[in-house]
């Protein structure tokens, strides 16, 4: 992946998602044939999408779109429950406890199809889960939580387990791929943070110098710089490698990096940066939301080490996967 | 390092040593990425690296593009694992600000004449070569008036002084250089090019060497995993996912400055973020290795548990050698993040 072709790309995904703007995303990307582009090339339609929304603010996020497009063609027109967190490293949105199926998760895009969610049973086992017989407005709440600028609805129920069908479905490989787009979402929320920071610390006078002069201001920035280049290293290789575990080690290190960015940033735009005007705020809300989601960064970290440990080695990334 | 240069020796015979280096010095082509692959499976088999392999690495690339000469005389008692090499920049009065330096060089017939004092000079007392960086213009001529010399040290006027760390080894010295007589064919590059070839030399410290570090680092944390399973103790996850991200990291950088190495890409700043992730790494590792046994780090009198804390303590230098930290921090901040200058 070229940067130049990286910033035509998401030049263009971003002039869709302004388009799109009290529309609904998934019916643009859809006419703008992006399944195509991730059939064609998916990193670069993963992160020329999830960078633009990243950067818009989009209110809307194909996120969904996506974990639907890899569970299978037969389940495009679904309503996904996302999980907004993960336990042990799996991320689902319920679990099957004696004769009961709990849900609690997030729904982006509502579909005209049944709802699906990934629910782990009491041996640990997940399994993508189809809801039957149910209204979905009876449990459907739109919510603003964190970030009121993002469309979401919490789903929350619970029902026998004989209302839910077992669809023989890999959630493992959506799981992967939507982690591998929100950490390109949180990388390029840490650039805008690091870009708006760093246009306040050349401005901003005290002491008759710029912000920006000053030692622990440029080390801390420095630091978060790094972060950002290796996040962007990480990324790449799990689109290689394409498997659970380097999906997981990319969105914790984006993760973190997000989380870094949001300390350092919200810190040295000082009284500004904390007014709701400054805009600050938006990129540093959606960077919790969006780090909490599948896994955050503490979750994983330690999915890692206890992969790591159940496999009595680290093992490296090949060569080949790093570009 | 007598231990360094019997694996240096095994390997040579082993015919390993001479992959990935021109063959003009007597190696078997290929390029920097052949030798990081073979350092990268010598410690997924649970080997180590001839610690005198990490001067080669840093200073052989210098002396094959400005010394050839010296190259063809040196490389093949490397080969042969029969040489060692240090490196002679630092002084009590220039550490990271190390144009500052002030060891002189002064004409004298053929050659020079160097005074002056070079400190942590490491394996100074074990090796037989040193790359010394000395002044040959006035005093007040900075980064420009910087040469350097290949050093016999055994030559006259040397004298060398370990240093007691504080890991408990001597592994670095203090290196005195009393009107030591240098041939000028023993100019590496040019008079007054010696800034010029330290940055050269830099980027393979930054490049190879900490490509090294992090296959002996992924070593050491398996090592530590394995040991703690063993004893059937708890893996603490969280220091060993944090160590492992910090870790991969580094090693997709430092592949990224290897490929531009190999294609002689001059690595400009970016390389300050791979010396970065090194010292996080280094650290990191280190301080997952001493959670998961703390009993060994903190308790236990034996080899294993001495070389785990000489190890543990050498980490903490990794953010101050070879250009401190800070120094990093503000190469990023100055040239690729384009902040206002600092006081």
């Amino acid at each position: 992946m070229q940067s130049n072709e990286l910033d035509m790309a998401r030049n263009s995904m971003s002039e869709i998602i302004e388009a799109a703007r009290g529309k609904s995303l998934v019916d643009a990307l859809r006419k703008e044939y992006w399944l195509d582009f991730l059939a064609e090339d998916e990193e670069l339609a993963v992160a020329s999408l999830f960078e633009a929304q990243g950067r818009k603010l989009s209110p809307e996020t194909g996120l969904s779109m996506l974990a639907l497009h890899v569970l299978g063609e037969e389940m495009q027109d679904a309503s996904l429950v996302l999980p907004s967190t993960a336990t042990g490293g799996a991320s689902t949105s319920g679990t099957i406890t004696g004769e009961h199926l709990s849900i609690d998760g997030l729904i982006f895009a509502s579909g005209t199809g049944p709802i699906i969610a990934p629910a782990s049973s009491s041996d640990g086992v997940v399994n993508v889960y189809e809801l039957q017989g149910l209204d979905s407005s009876l449990s459907h709440l739109e919510i603003s939580g964190i970030d009121a600028d993002l469309n979401m609805s919490r789903f929350r129920c619970k029902v026998l387990s004989s209302c839910c069908a077992k669809l023989s479905l890999d959630w493992g490989a959506a799981e992967a791929a939507t982690r591998r787009a929100l950490a390109y979402e949180l990388v390029a929320l840490s650039e805008a943070m690091l870009e708006k920071t760093g246009e306040h610390v050349r401005e901003r006078k005290q002491f008759g110098r710029p912000l920006g002069s000053f030692q622990s201001v440029r080390n801390s920035l420095a630091d978060l710089y790094v972060a950002i280049t290796g996040s962007r290293d990480m990324i790449h290789i799990a689109f290689q490698e394409k498997d659970g575990f380097s999906a997981m080690v990319a969105k914790a290190q984006a993760g973190q990096t997000a989380l870094l960015a949001a300390r350092h940033c919200q810190q040295f735009c000082g009284a500004m940066g904390w007014t709701w005007e400054f805009g600050l705020h938006n990129y540093i809300r959606r960077a919790q939301l969006l780090d909490s989601l599948l896994g955050s960064s503490a979750e994983l970290v330690k999915a890692v080490g206890n992969h790591i440990a159940s496999a009595g080695r680290a093992s490296a990334f090949a060569t080949e996967s790093i570009g | 390092m007598p231990r360094g240069l019997e694996l240096q020796k095994i390997l040579a015979d082993a015919g390993w040593i001479r992959a990935g280096w021109p063959e003009t010095v007597g190696g078997c082509k290929g390029s920097i990425l052949d030798r990081a692959v073979l350092y990268d499976e010598l410690c997924d088999a649970g080997l180590e690296i001839p610690p005198t392999m990490e001067f080669v690495e840093i200073m052989g690339p210098m002396l094959t593009r400005y010394a050839p000469e010296i190259a063809l005389e040196e490389f093949p008692l490397i080969f042969a694992g029969a040489r060692a090499w240090c490196q002679g920049f630092s002084e009590p009065g220039a550490g990271s600000d190390l144009a500052r330096l002030t060891t002189k060089a002064v004409a004298d017939g053929n050659g020079y004449r160097i005074s002056g004092q070079k400190i942590w000079t490491t394996y100074g007392h074990l090796a037989h070569q040193c790359g010394v960086l000395a002044r040959t213009g006035e005093k007040d001529s900075a980064h420009r008036g910087l040469t350097m010399f290949w050093v016999d040290l055994e030559s006259e006027g040397v004298s060398v002084r370990t240093i007691k760390a504080a890991s408990g080894r001597n592994e670095f010295c203090e290196v005195f250089y009393d009107d030591v007589y240098v041939d000028s064919d023993r100019i590496i590059g040019e008079v007054g090019s010696g800034w010029e070839v330290a940055m050269y030399l830099l980027q393979f410290e930054r490049g190879i060497y900490a490509w090294m570090r992090q296959a002996s680092l992924r070593r050491e944390l398996n090592n530590a995993i394995k040991e703690c399973r063993a004893r059937g103790l708890p893996v603490c996850e969280k220091a060993v996912g944090s160590a492992f991200l910090t870790l991969a990291t580094l090693r997709a950088r430092c592949w990224k400055t290897l490929k531009n190495l190999a294609e002689e890409t001059p690595v400009g700043p970016e390389a300050s973020v791979d010396k970065l992730l090194l010292g996080a790494s280094e650290t990191q590792v280190m301080d997952a290795i001493a959670k998961l046994l703390p009993d060994v780090f903190l308790l236990t009198d034996d080899p294993g548990a001495e070389a785990m804390r000489e190890a543990w303590f050498l980490a903490r230098a990794s953010t101050i050698y070879g250009g401190a930290a800070e120094i990093q921090r503000q190469i990023v901040a100055d040239r690729l993040l384009e902040m206002p200058r600092g006081a």
